[in-house]
């Protein structure tokens, strides 16, 4: 930043001593859109003017490894471990973006309530589906998938 | 519904079930289909600003996300059931399942993106 610079930060606020230090200006923004300039954007996105730009796509269930795989651009937060290797590949811009998937949750949570609901003795029932051929665990999973409406 | 939630500062997020959120008259409740990770989440849930940017613990981050209005409140006119939207909330609660959103901002999902 040249001298007499001005400095925008939309993490952190800016220390006033070290930027007079280094004779530049700086302020924190923080965002506060309105549904009016959403709708622009939206717009502007529709007719293809400007274009999303995502680094990384995560499911929900995994932030906390989203979260320690972009600390590594972020030093200086404390409290955020980097030290883990693998995740995503570093990128200096786009978003990352958590996708709320349900869908093995749901299937989870499913075959659960569908456990339960025969009334089985989790013991027993582990047991015999311990025994069981492939063709009978096909059919276990057919019940789940022929399951309708698992609820959102 | 599931959700990532915060319980200290400088915590481990940890996806979890936690009630439904209740709604306000101007606030809709949002089926969240995606959401975004943003430094200010890592800075926020660090504590290192605690005295600028408070939260309330236990949290759920998230200041945006795109999803479908599943419920109004009472004063919401300019939205209703099954409308895909995608808007920013007040500061936190879109790493979930279900998001309660103040209505204003909020806009149209262009139908020729993806919910990411």
């Amino acid at each position: 930043l040249k001298e007499g610079g001005y400095l925008v930060s939309a993490t952190q606020p800016v220390a006033q001593e070290e930027a007079a230090a280094h004779r530049v200006s700086g302020v924190m923004m923080r965002l506060a859109p309105t549904g009016e300039l959403l709708g622009r954007i939206g717009r502007l996105l529709e007719e293809g003017t400007i274009r999303p730009d995502v680094a990384t796509v995560y499911a929900l269930e995994d932030a906390a490894q989203a979260w320690k795989d972009i600390a590594r651009n972020l030093p200086g937060v404390h409290g955020v471990s980097a030290s883990e290797s693998g995740g995503a590949r570093p990128r200096s811009h786009g978003k990352i973006v958590l996708r709320v998937t349900l869908r093995e949750y749901e299937i989870r949570t499913r075959a659960y309530e569908l456990f339960l609901a025969r009334g089985a003795q989790p013991a027993v029932s582990l047991r015999i589906g311990f025994r069981q051929s492939a063709s009978s665990r096909r059919s276990c999973g057919e019940r789940i998938d022929s399951t309708p409406n698992i609820p959102s | 519904m599931i959700a990532v939630r915060l319980l200290e500062y400088g915590g481990q997020l940890v996806f979890t079930d936690v009630p439904l959120p209740a709604i306000a008259r101007d606030e809709v409740l949002v089926k969240i289909r995606s959401t975004a990770v943003n430094h200010l989440d890592l800075v926020e849930a660090s504590g290192s600003l605690k005295q600028i940017l408070p939260i309330d613990l236990p949290w759920i981050p998230g200041h945006e996300f795109s999803g479908v209005v599943e419920q109004i409140g009472s004063d919401v006119a300019a939205w209703a059931e099954g409308d895909a939207v995608f808007g920013t909330t007040t500061g936190a609660g879109a790493y979930a399942e279900y998001g309660a959103v103040k209505a204003a901002p909020i806009a149209r999902k262009p139908s020729n993106h993806s919910w990411s």
